[in-house]
């Protein structure tokens, strides 16, 4: 038909006819224009190399945390640790740089010289005094191949903050880079421990995620376990052996005050907060019989969620608070299986080798990090809701107490080592970045808090 | 002189068990601590560097590039501040005003021709009659129609397979979460003969429902693939160039992985 068009003659078909072939070339030309059509389906999975250049200031002032300068340069250091634990990024030694960053390089960096390092990402940044006493950290992150601002951002904060301010750097870039929360500014709760395994004092302490500004929280008088921390962050519920006597408290990090939550004639372990911040799930010993029940925080509202026999315990609520996953003995060995929150429509999810105990359910809702026992070791792994996915990711000999970072990426851990003595671990998702957390003394039970506001 | 060795000895184990004990007591002293209210982390607008002098210092002389990214400063809009909506199909990040000095127009021209054709023929077919002489409709029916029609089928292939082999080490599709592994990135690229990659790549469509987060970070990670110079395409065959590799797109599709 077009042929038979473009075929014909007389001036005045032509134009008619070139209209046709040009009516058929818009309705295929969109489509052919993009022939040429690349299926990308392979990659390359590395960590990015990032440069993160000392954080410079305009004008070098002395506030009460060293001046503006050394200042820069710790928060640069602060802002590279975090980002290399993840797993995620190379930051590059800052000896190969290429260039100076001074001020003015921060809003309009050289590029160039970025790129004979091969950095791709590039962080940098400044310390400001403000006559206030606060100090300003401002961040920017680059795309050093496309020179495109990804992140910039300011924060102001109280000079002996500074850290918070870092750690905010940190997460803005790896949020950015990943699409995902961070997870840098948040903190842990953990048991502190020394002495005599005949004669071991337990704390509860708190530090920053990274084992810097470390506390304790209460005096070694009582034996204190498995601290965790409740959604709105501020407080802690744990197990206090004052008088020798179970009982679940409540700490509020804020105020320094506990509380006690409930006080209960048996024995009661292993308290999870739901994710509403509203319950506690836990279990309880009676007669021989150990089972998950939920509380309200107050207190009040006691109800129980499992009967069989044997012991269930280590109750956690999935994300969106209408699961809970647990561990029970009932078929006979220690196995993990999850329940509806109103304790209905319980069944087994691991049917692997060995044993599998502690499951913590990830924020993202997307995996369950459980210890599975077997091969004479503990180590630490995760699987899907439904049991499937199986993944070991440690491999030492006794690896127990999984807690998840904010956002789901890493888990903290800690590890016993044969002549005695733990220490807090952590590993990312895919089981190949592990760090030791330094703790002034052996530490364990670790509890990582939601990312702080 | 033994005598005197063993005082001093004395005295440092002396010395050494003080410090033991008095390390000991700090430990064991109640450190039950009133924890200081947790100190606010304001966000604060970074347009403007504070108290920087907009003019450039003499170091920058040579950074000829700052005058064209100074632009962007007086921009207000923190990157994080605004709001993750659904529209991360964005090509560019219109959060800073594109750089005045890039080539973006070049390619133009040949694309607008198929439309300016349209109009023209929308308008009035008489009046198009008048101002477009034959030849030049032949001229803009070719042009209008897909060029790669010059490249054959196996021409088409092997050209994929060298540009996929070219590209797919340079991308390192983001971490993500669960379900990051269903965005599919199609990006446009535009390239010269000699290899570079002419303005920046354009997203052209992204498929897949998870986050707006995840959609940046897969783009990011799309367009770092394609711009790292390790993983240019300079050197792929001069024949192909012209319907080939001048102008094609990348599917970045990160469900096999």
């Amino acid at each position: 038909m077009m042929n038979g068009l473009t075929g014909a003659t007389g001036r005045a078909v032509k134009p008619l006819a070139a209209l046709f072939v040009l009516v058929a070339a818009l309705i295929t030309g969109p489509a052919a224009a993009q022939n040429l059509s690349v299926d990308i389906n392979q990659g390359v999975s590395r960590p990015l190399p990032i440069a993160i250049p000392d954080f410079t200031t305009q004008q070098n002032v002395e506030t009460p945390a060293g001046t503006t300068s050394s200042l820069g340069k710790r928060v640069a250091e602060v802002i590279t640790n975090d980002l290399k634990s993840s797993g995620l990024f190379r930051p590059i030694d800052t000896l190969a740089f290429t260039t100076n960053v001074a001020y003015p390089d921060v809003l309009s960096p050289q590029f160039a010289s970025w790129r004979t390092v091969a950095a791709q990402a590039l962080v940098t940044g400044f310390a400001e005094a403000q006559s206030d006493g606060s100090v300003t950290i401002g961040c920017y992150l680059y795309d050093v191949f496309s020179e495109e601002v990804l992140v910039r951002e300011g924060f102001n904060t109280p000079v002996r903050n500074w850290r918070r301010a870092a750690h905010k750097c940190a997460d803005a870039v790896y949020s950015r880079l990943t699409g995902e929360a961070g997870y840098f500014d948040s903190r842990i709760v953990y048991i502190s421990e020394t002495g005599r395994a005949t004669n071991r004092i337990k704390r509860l302490a708190i530090m920053d995620q990274d084992g810097a500004n470390h506390r304790f929280l209460t005096n070694g008088q009582n034996l204190v376990l498995t601290p965790r921390f409740a959604p709105n962050q501020q407080t802690v519920a744990y197990l206090s052996y004052a008088q020798n006597r179970p009982r679940i408290y409540m700490y509020d990090v804020n105020t320094g005050q506990q509380r006690l939550v409930g006080n209960f004639p048996n024995m009661s372990f292993a308290p999870r907060f739901s994710p509403d911040g509203r319950t506690l799930a836990f279990s309880q010993s009676r007669g021989g019989n150990t089972d998950v029940y939920v509380m309200d925080v107050n207190g009040g509202n006691v109800r129980r969620l499992t009967n069989a026999p044997g012991i269930d315990t280590a109750p956690s609520f999935s994300p969106d608070g209408r699961r809970i996953a647990f561990e029970s003995d009932r078929g006979g060995s220690q196995q993990i299986y999850v329940m509806n929150a109103d304790g209905s429509g319980q069944r087994r999810i691991s049917f692997g080798d060995g044993r599998y105990g502690t499951p913590v359910w990830s924020p993202r809702g997307d995996l369950i990090a459980m210890t599975k026992i077997g091969g004479g070791k503990f180590r630490i792994g995760v699987m899907r809701p439904d049991g499937s996915g199986e993944r070991l990711l440690t491999d030492s000999w006794q690896d127990e107490g999984p807690t998840w970072s904010p956002n789901g990426r890493v888990i903290m851990f800690f590890r016993s080592r044969r002549g005695g003595g733990a220490d807090l671990h952590s590993i990312d998702l895919t089981g190949i970045n592990e760090r030791r957390i330094p703790t002034p003394l052996e530490g364990s039970d670790p509890a990582w808090s939601p990312l702080l506001q | 002189m033994t005598e005197t060795r063993a005082l001093t000895m004395a005295g440092i184990a002396h010395l050494a068990l003080f410090a033991t004990l008095s390390l000991s007591w700090s430990l064991m002293a109640d450190h039950t601590i009133t924890y200081d209210e947790p100190v606010p982390v304001e966000f604060i607008e970074l347009g403007e560097m504070p108290t920087v002098t907009e003019r450039p210092e003499p170091t920058l002389a040579a950074a000829p590039r700052e005058t064209v990214d100074a632009a962007p400063a007086p921009d207000t809009d923190m990157l994080e501040e605004t709001p993750p909506t659904e529209a991360p199909d964005l090509l560019v990040p219109t959060e800073t005003p594109p750089p005045p000095a890039k080539a973006a127009p070049k390619p133009e021209p040949k694309k607008k021709k198929p439309q300016e054709l349209t109009q023209a023929v929308d308008r009035n077919k008489a009046e198009a009659d008048r101002a477009l002489e034959e030849q030049d409709f032949a001229s803009m029916i070719t042009d209008a129609l897909p060029p790669q029609i010059t490249l054959s089928s196996i021409q088409q292939s092997t050209l994929v397979g060298l540009i996929r082999e070219r590209i797919y080490k340079c991308w390192d599709p983001a971490a993500g979460g669960p379900d990051s592994a269903a965005i599919v990135t199609t990006l446009r690229v535009k390239a010269a003969r000699n290899g570079d990659i002419i303005g920046r790549p354009v997203v052209v469509r992204q498929s897949g429902s998870a986050n707006a987060g995840y959609k940046r970070a897969a783009r990011d990670a799309a367009i770092r693939a394609v711009m790292n110079p390790s993983c240019s395409l300079s050197g792929l065959p001069e024949k192909l160039y012209a319907g080939g590799w001048e102008d094609f797109t990348l599917n970045f599709d990160p469900k096999d992985l």
